[in-house]
């Protein structure tokens, strides 16, 4: 009994807890989706409509095709210049220095005789004491020479004739003998000279003057003595080229160069360009011990504003560490700068593609002690990059071009079926704003459609002759030049042509630039100048539709929510309002990830928008018009609804016979898109 | 909006009191608290499925049908109720008895109340097809569902011979928790379904999360006065409750709009309903969304009056209300009849905003240690199903130790 009564109790708690696996209920939920208005704005863009004061359209397209700029045609080349030099030209400035050995000093009893008219004996002294002389601030403290003259003058203020004088130059350091020499006979109150090399020699400042040998004559008779009178010593340096020094230097150029840069433009030849943009770039690598000052400038051009005033640019690269090298680097615009192409001078050829630089590297007088060898090295790159012209003088050369393009015509995207027009008009407008003649040669222009894969030629007499554009007259402002062909169904094929509805247009054109020569150089372009060929389409909008289909093919992502699985049917309501006096069938075919085709909805005859009627007075449609297109989802097609990843919208447009009807502004297509759907609700 | 139709039960939720048996030793059926003395262990259940307008044959389609049988929707649909109430519930508790005086418990409490305007309702089950060119209005929406489990005691607060009062308190977890209520509601329909206008007005959405969504305290307290020897009046106050929810966005909504379809460019490849939805109307659900912390489920208060007729038999008369009647009120007449020691009924019938009329019958069989019980609601379903509104099945055991 106790486990029966356990049982049954536990039978019925299970009874009762078991809850049913699915349990479906259906609601019916009808709700607006989208709606939509299109109007001839929204299937021919602003862009290619021209509505008139009836509200009538013209469809208006442009297209152009051709070159669009100077910078197009022409480059700069970038030009880099690198200059490597050492210290081989470095300088010192010539010097002098003058020392004084006195009668006190060479015979000090003859301070008994200062003053006092007296016959002097000849006199023989011998020493090899001399007299330090720092020359520090006056010469350098030290220096090794490549090349360089020391010149001693002695004068002898003394009232007798030295006979013999012998004297000796050394470093006072090391006593290292720089110079030495005898002088003989020298006459009182007169000098005597004599120059030394200083070729690899190494020279302090602190120098030791030592006259090794004095003997005079005796006086001729009673003289003067003036005890403080001697011989007088005058050292000179001159011609110094150090291999090294530790001196003040003076100012000097250590670079000084003078170049042409040539440029080379496939043929073309000019004279002048006037810069948009660009830089000087300046790279700059120094071990050197004293600040360098680098000029830089282009002569032969100006600013944008300020004529004679030429391009210059000075940097100054700052004094390295000992051991050390030290980098500058920058790029300085010259945008707005005109510059001649002529090199140094236009007197002389050639006179073009030739830009004449200067440049100077210098040290500056400092007043500080620096230490420089031969060792020491500048390395200079200097150059234009980046140059963009605004304009350019010259003459471009003589070149033959031709073009194959294809033009993508955007008119008539999407768009298939047959296309009766009233009438057409084309216009191209051959447009040039080069100081450049053009010979144009159309040899042909073909229009193809894709979709169906036809192709027409467009055929005009108006075509049949090579065009001359003339140059642009800059005088200023700039005036293009400009040659209008006008092309319509009296001279042309272009109803038909266009009838076709290509979507590609392929004109074949051959270009002879420059085919007369030119005159002094003088051909120009600017930045802003333009070859083209201006298409412009005119159609009034009146025509007749037989099929004419436009399809598109949109992504769609309505129904990637998960909640789109419970709907288990129902009705997709197109509801339309038509002003149009056209009628339209539509197909949408849904289709998956892999773009294959789910299921079709609206397909068949019985899914057609009604077109409005026309008022034959004025030509214009009475009223909109309902139409209620429904499709049926069956049970089948909303199991795969979750899976809709784009639909083919395809749009069959007809007037009555094709007859061709004149199009309005205010014509609409009001569409509504309404689901009726069964639900699912899952409990 | 999900509705889950695990048709439950609601007064079972009470359960702890009843079980209280009295000196004839019956646990699932007696007139008040005084008496029960022994240690023992007992599992009950009890679903409940109870509404104004839906009837029973709607509640069993959905046990055992896949879907709505036409019979019971014209039923609902027909059906002369301004408003459409529904209370659904399922309770199972284990509980082990101490002694008279203290009980521990575990249960199970998966409940859904839903309230509006039957027009909108039906709008609500049935979709908006069937009311085009009509303007469908709530004056005001409750729906709150639940899931809670909860373990705690019982003990007396106070005994003597004329008054008794005994409370519960547990902590209780929050699952499957989701509230929306509404003070004014209307969608109407254009006829041929080009356009919807919707009103919204003191709307508010708590969306249910995944797991656990919050944790609380639940209580319970039961006053039994014996005025004489064959009067006992009794109030009762059940789930008196508060929940801290962990991460619950509350969305807010009062707004009106006309809704004519998504605005569509045939020619833009980019257009999406999704994204412009987003654009137009997900900027005002965000706007108006704040973090909710905390939460109250439906409380249940309950008078009641027993009356002895003899030493075997009972009249029991009582009234209740949910959430101050906001989720129903309900009176009830009971008989309660001993027939022997080991049998004892209840008869009753009552009538309630959220469950309609209401028949039950209930047994309690004992066999030495155990007992056993077994009620349901609404007999009559069986034969009347269209015509009645609620039914509900409990059962129990009862194992002394």
């Amino acid at each position: 009994m106790k486990r029966s009564g356990t049982i049954v109790f536990l039978t019925m708690i299970v009874l009762c807890s078991c809850r049913k696996e699915k349990f479906t209920s259906e609601s019916n939920w009808i709700t607006p989706v989208l709606e939509t208005e299109l109007s001839l704005g929204d299937i021919i863009p602003d862009s290619l409509s021209r509505t008139n004061s009836d509200n009538s359209i013209d469809i208006v397209y442009e297209t152009s095709y051709g070159v669009s700029s100077v910078s197009d045609i022409v480059q700069i080349p970038d030009t880099i210049e690198v200059s490597e030099v050492s210290l081989s030209s470095l300088t010192l400035d010539d010097r002098s220095f003058i020392d004084t050995l006195t009668l006190l000093e060479l015979y000090p009893a003859s301070a008994l005789f200062h003053n006092q008219t007296t016959t002097l004996p000849g006199q023989d002294i011998q020493t090899e004491e001399g007299t330090v002389v720092d020359v520090t601030e006056e010469f350098f403290t030290t220096a090794t020479f490549v090349s360089g003259f020391i010149d001693i003058t002695i004068f002898n203020d003394l009232p007798v004739v030295a006979e013999v004088l012998e004297f000796e130059l050394r470093n006072d350091d090391d006593k290292s003998v720089i110079v030495n020499g005898v002088f003989n006979n020298l006459q009182p109150n007169s000098s005597v000279s004599d120059s030394y090399s200083l070729a690899d020699k190494k020279v302090n400042g602190i120098l030791e003057l030592i006259v090794k040998r004095v003997k005079t004559l005796d006086s001729d008779g009673p003289v003067l003595v003036d005890v403080y009178k001697g011989i007088r010593t005058e050292i000179s340096v001159r011609d110094l080229k150090p291999k090294s020094a530790t001196a003040i230097f003076p100012a000097q150029n250590i670079i000084d160069k003078k170049d042409e840069i040539e440029y080379y433009f496939g043929g073309a030849e000019f004279t002048q360009v006037k810069l948009k943009s660009g830089f000087i770039k300046l790279k700059v690598e120094s071990t050197v011990e004293e600040a360098i000052v680098l000029d830089y400038s282009l002569p032969n051009s100006f600013k944008n504003g300020e004529p004679g005033t030429p391009l210059s640019k000075t940097w100054t690269v700052p004094p390295a560490k000992k051991g050390e090298k030290i980098f500058v680097e920058e790029m300085f615009p010259i945008g707005g700068y005109t510059i001649y192409f002529w090199g140094k001078s236009n007197l002389e050829n050639p006179t073009f593609n030739h830009v004449y630089t200067e440049l100077i590297a210098r040290i500056e007088y400092s007043g500080i002690l620096r230490t420089l060898s031969l060792e020491d090295k500048i390395r200079v790159e200097l150059g234009l990059v980046d140059l963009i012209p605004e304009l350019i003088i010259g003459d471009p050369g003589r070149h033959e071009l031709s073009s194959n393009d294809t033009v993508g015509l955007k008119l008539f995207d999407n768009i298939s079926g047959d296309l009766s027009l009233e009438d057409a008009k084309m216009n191209l407008n051959f447009y040039n704003s080069f100081g450049i003649e053009t010979l144009l040669d159309v040899k042909e222009i073909k229009g193809q459609n894709t979709r169906n894969g036809k192709s027409l030629k467009l055929i005009s007499s108006e075509l049949l002759n090579p065009i001359l554009l003339k140059k642009a007259v800059n005088n200023p402002p700039l005036v293009a030049y400009e040659y209008d062909v006008v092309l319509d169904k009296s001279n042309s094929n272009l109803k038909q042509f266009l009838e076709l509805m290509p979507n590609k247009l392929m004109p074949e054109i051959e270009a002879v630039v420059r085919p007369n020569g030119t005159i002094n150089q003088n051909d120009f372009a600017f930045d802003v100048s333009e070859l083209l060929v201006n298409i412009r389409f005119e159609m009034p909008l009146k025509f007749g539709l037989d099929n004419l289909t436009v399809a598109v093919n949109e992504s769609v992502a309505f129904f990637s929510d998960e909640k789109v699985d419970n709907i288990k049917g129902g009705q997709l309501i197109l509801k339309l309002i038509n002003d149009f006096p056209i009628s339209g069938r539509i197909k949408m075919v849904f289709k998956d990830e892999m773009g294959e085709q789910l299921f079709e909805l609206f397909s068949g005859d019985n899914y057609e928008m009604t077109a409005a009627e026309v008022d034959p007075q004025t030509n214009k449609t009475k009223a909109p018009i309902e139409s209620e297109l429904i499709a049926t989802i069956t049970k089948n097609q909303a199991k795969q609804l979750s899976q809709i990843k784009s639909v083919d919208l395809e749009v069959y447009l007809n007037t009555e016979d094709a007859k061709r009807h004149l199009m309005f502004s205010d014509y609409t297509i009001n569409a509504k898109l309404i689901s009726d759907f069964i639900y699912e609700n899952n409990l | 909006m999900k509705t889950t139709y695990s048709f439950l039960f609601l007064t079972v939720l009470f359960f702890p009191f009843w079980a209280q048996a009295q000196n004839d030793s019956f646990i699932f059926i007696s007139e008040n608290s005084w008496g029960y003395n022994k240690k023992g262990i007992k599992i009950d259940g009890a679903a409940f499925a109870g509404s104004n307008s839906l009837n029973t044959l709607m509640f069993t389609e959905v046990l055992t049908q896949p879907t709505f049988s036409e019979k019971s929707k014209t039923a609902f649909l027909d059906g002369s109720q301004s408003k459409t109430n529904l209370f659904a519930s399922n309770v199972w508790c284990v509980e082990f008895y101490k002694d008279s005086n203290t009980h521990f418990f575990v249960c199970n409490n998966n409940f859904q109340t839903f309230s509006s305007e039957k027009d909108f309702s039906e709008l609500f089950f049935f979709g908006n097809s069937p009311f085009r060119g009509q303007k469908i209005l709530t004056d005001g929406l409750n729906y709150v569902q639940a899931n809670t489990l909860t373990t705690g005691l019982g003990f007396n607060v106070f005994k003597s011979k004329k008054l008794r009062i005994k409370s519960t308190l547990g902590f209780s977890l929050l699952i499957n928790y989701r509230q929306v209520d509404a003070k004014y509601l209307h969608l109407y329909t254009a006829t041929d379904g080009s356009y919807l206008d919707a009103n919204f007005d003191g709307v508010s959405i708590v969306e249910a999360n995944a797991g656990i969504q919050g944790i609380g305290l639940s209580s319970s307290f039961r006053v039994d006065y014996r005025t004489n020897e064959l009067n006992t009046l009794s109030f009762v106050a059940n789930n008196i409750n508060g929940f801290y929810l962990f991460d619950n966005q509350e969305i807010k909504i009062d707004t009106s709009f006309v809704f004519s379809g998504v605005p569509f460019d045939v020619f833009d490849p980019d257009a999406s309903i999704s994204g412009y939805l987003d654009s137009v109307y997900g900027e005002t659900v965000n706007h108006n969304m704040a973090t909710k912390k905390g939460a109250m489920l439906p409380t249940q208060l309950k008078l009641k009056w027993t009356h002895k007729l003899s030493s075997k038999s009972s009249f029991v008369s009582s009234f209740e209300a949910v959430s101050m009647g906001r989720f129903g009120v309900y009176a009830q007449l009971a008989f309660i009849n001993k027939h022997n020691n080991r049998l004892k009924t209840k008869t009753c019938l009552g009538y309630g905003n959220f469950r309609g009329f209401s028949w039950c019958e209930a047994l309690e069989y004992r066999v030495k240690d155990y007992s056993f019980y077994l009620g349901v609601n609404n007999l009559q379903a069986i034969v009347v199903p269209t015509k009645t509104n609620n039914y509900g099945l409990s059962v129990g055991l009862f194992k002394q130790l």
